[in-house]
């Protein structure tokens, strides 16, 4: 990756919190080595202030009770200072707390 | 209690009976419009029992219940079997079976409403072997109540209250078909018969989930009285799949013939909805038979000699509606899967591993390793494998009962949650056994039920009064599984969806449900023997249960702790 350049990661969301933004798939532009605090950092600035916390419940929109990174569970913010790759792929899973 | 009220969805309605499929305690709750007629009819309920020596339907109108032949609807399909009574007797509601049940399915349940089904435990082949094809009611008697006017101006508050909720308009919208996809990526979903994973094996979920699925409504659909309205008519005019007219596949459905078959081919979902329906079969189960039977197929366990020519693949749709029909019909392979994947694992060699059932019935599209509680109370109550069973799976994944103080639980932590599980649990049974939905359980507030229940009953009712007539169901449903030789802490375990051995890949990589602790710490708060399960002699009392203590005190040398 040459100097300056910045790592792509894609954000997929769903439910009510899809809903509110209009989209189902969110692109943060970050500088390389950030790690998934500065994510969500950048998609509170870029797209809505309520991705700085994002309360396990579902009476929230932007309720999330599962973070799949690259397929793999991780927890936020014990993992915050997780690295982020170029091409990394954030799947939020809402709540499902109402039964279904 | 509550079914015919003004009360938020009064509507539901029970069978109940020993399991052909678990062998203990069997129950199946449904929703539509057959529950309130019986009430107008004027019964609370129908005990059964013999078995007729030919074909019959029971009649019931105004009070008076008659056998009436059936021999002319033997045969027919549980919706066109509706369709019939309905011309024939004008204003009237049917609970009926399939051809499903005719053949005695295990995977069988009771319909009404042309295509709503109390799909779980076997019910329907109860009905079946009884030769019983219907009950039919008629009616008009209004349900007494102490004070219909403060129940009716109760419902008008509380529907006030809901209809400015947006979870709740969220959720008429969609219903439970919302989070097929998100469900199979984030691990909640079975994936590939248990031992997948969403996004590196069905990462194609989302054509067959959410707005795709919502597409092909053509008409919005609501149980009797329900302000919810979660339900919808669906169709489609696929060529290879047409469905002229089904409900919606439920979010269950969708996941266990979509995600759990890598199938994405949304049109044989609701051809699989419609032919489930009008077999009468419960679409958690054969969606899951189906999985077992592609993945013995893939592992050479079973061949096309075993399969009546049918080649068997994950996500392919046309061999998967072959073989649900053969299902239907109890034709060939189908005879093997008909009675569900624990008694089609008997019948093949080698495939115990494969077999993804807990104490013979197959667990709903919630896997343990996603929400432990949801595991523990699959293995721990009376009734094996269901998601309806409320526990702490409600908080594990985000959600509140409304009204009601809970505290905040980590999903992975095993100690301290019994006390939760059991209260939830209690507030479950008692107001389901009241005839209310779940969907509405987990989105109105709790003091509906305590204020509607008073002014229907004129019984004063509080959230302890519900706890403990809680506690009285499940005392009950777990005496008799036990007398009847079932013991849910001996219930077989599968491994795929406990984490044992822990798979290696996707969100629920690494995790192991710690099922012991959770149960024992589950049966300690109920006042159960931790290690059995057995009901404790003085909770028995404590609940003016004495009657059963002797039945306990039979079982309790039988029943020996894993």
């Amino acid at each position: 990756m040459p100097a300056g350049a910045t790592y792509r990661v894609i954000v997929h969301v769903y439910d009510r919190m899809r809903d509110s933004l209009g989209t189902g798939t969110l692109v943060a532009e970050l500088p390389p080595g950030a790690d998934l605090g500065k994510l969500f950092a950048e998609l509170a600035a870029r797209y809505d202030p309520r991705f700085a916390a994002l309360p396990n419940d579902e009476n929230s929109p932007f309720g999330v009770n599962a973070l799949v990174l690259n397929g793999r569970r991780v927890s936020m913010p014990r993992e915050a200072a997780l690295q982020l790759s170029d091409g990394d792929e954030l799947h939020l899973i809402p709540p499902i707390g109402g039964g279904a | 209690m509550l079914v015919g009220s003004p009360a938020i969805t009064p509507n539901r309605w029970t069978v109940v009976g020993k399991s052909p499929l678990t062998g203990g305690w069997g129950d199946a709750n449904c929703g539509g419009y057959w529950g309130p007629m019986l009430k107008a009819a004027g019964y609370d309920g129908v005990f059964l029992k013999g078995i007729a020596d030919r074909p019959v339907y029971l009649f019931i109108e105004d009070g008076t219940a008659e056998l009436r032949d059936a021999g002319d609807l033997w045969g027919v399909d549980a919706l066109d079997t509706e369709l019939q009574l309905r011309e024939r007797y004008p204003k009237s509601q049917s609970a009926v079976i399939g051809t499903g049940a005719e053949k005695l399915s295990l995977m069988s349940g009771v319909v009404n409403d042309e295509g709503r089904i109390a799909a779980r435990s076997g019910m329907g082949a109860v009905m079946g072997a009884k030769k019983l094809k219907a009950i039919v009611c008629r009616g008009t008697a209004a349900l007494p109540m102490h004070d219909a006017a403060r129940a009716n101006e109760i419902r008008k508050r509380y529907i006030r209250e809901m209809a400015g909720n947006p979870k709740v308009k969220y959720f008429t919208k969609y219903g439970t078909i919302n989070h097929t996809a998100s469900s199979a990526f984030g691990g909640d979903s079975p994936v590939r018969n248990w031992a997948g994973s969403g996004l590196e094996d069905f990462p194609s979920a989302e054509a067959i989930s959410d707005d795709n699925m919502l597409a092909h409504e053509y008409k919005k659909y609501a149980c009797w009285k329900c302000n919810i309205a979660c339900g919808g008519h669906y169709r489609t005019d696929d060529a290879q799949f047409p469905v002229g007219k089904t409900h919606k596949p439920e979010y269950e459905t969708s996941a266990l013939w979509g995600n759990n078959l890598l199938n994405d081919n949304i049109h044989s979902i609701m051809k699989a909805n419609d032919l489930c329906n009008r077999y009468g079969l419960d679409t958690i189960s054969v969606g899951s038979v189906i999985g077992f039977a592609i993945d013995c197929f893939e592992q050479s366990l079973i061949t096309r000699r075993d399969t009546d020519g049918i080649e068997l693949k994950w996500g392919d749709a046309a061999s998967i509606m072959a073989l649900a029909d053969k299902i239907g019909k109890r034709e060939g392979i189908g005879d093997v899967l008909a009675d569900g994947v624990m008694r089609a694992s008997q019948k093949i060699a080698g495939s115990e591993a494969l077999a993804v059932h807990i104490g013979g019935q197959e667990p709903p599209a919630h896997d343990p390793r996603y929400a432990p509680s949801w595991g523990m109370i699959y293995a721990a109550d009376a009734t094996p494998g269901r998601h309806t069973q409320m526990a702490a799976w409600v908080q594990e994944n985000g959600g509140t009962i409304p009204g009601i103080d809970t505290p905040s639980v980590e999903k992975y932590t095993y100690t301290g949650k019994g006390g939760l599980n059991a209260h939830i649990n209690n507030l479950g049974q008692a107001v389901f056994s009241a005839g209310v939905c779940m969907f509405a359980f987990t989105r109105v507030s709790f003091s509906e039920w305590t204020e509607t229940i008073e002014a229907v009953s004129g019984v004063p009712t509080s959230v302890e009064s519900l706890d403990e007539i809680g506690q009285r169901v499940a005392a009950i449903r777990q005496a008799f599984s036990l007398r009847e030789g079932i013991s849910p802490v001996n219930y077989h375990i599968p491994g795929r969806a406990y984490g044992d051995p822990p798979i290696e890949k996707g969100p629920l990589a690494g995790v192991v449900v710690d099922l012991d602790t959770l149960r024992r710490e589950f049966y300690e708060a109920r006042g159960w023997d931790p290690g059995s399960g057995v009901p404790n002699t003085e909770t028995l009392e404590r609940l003016g249960l004495g009657d059963i203590v002797a039945d306990m005190e039979v079982v309790k040398p039988a029943v020996a702790a894993p």
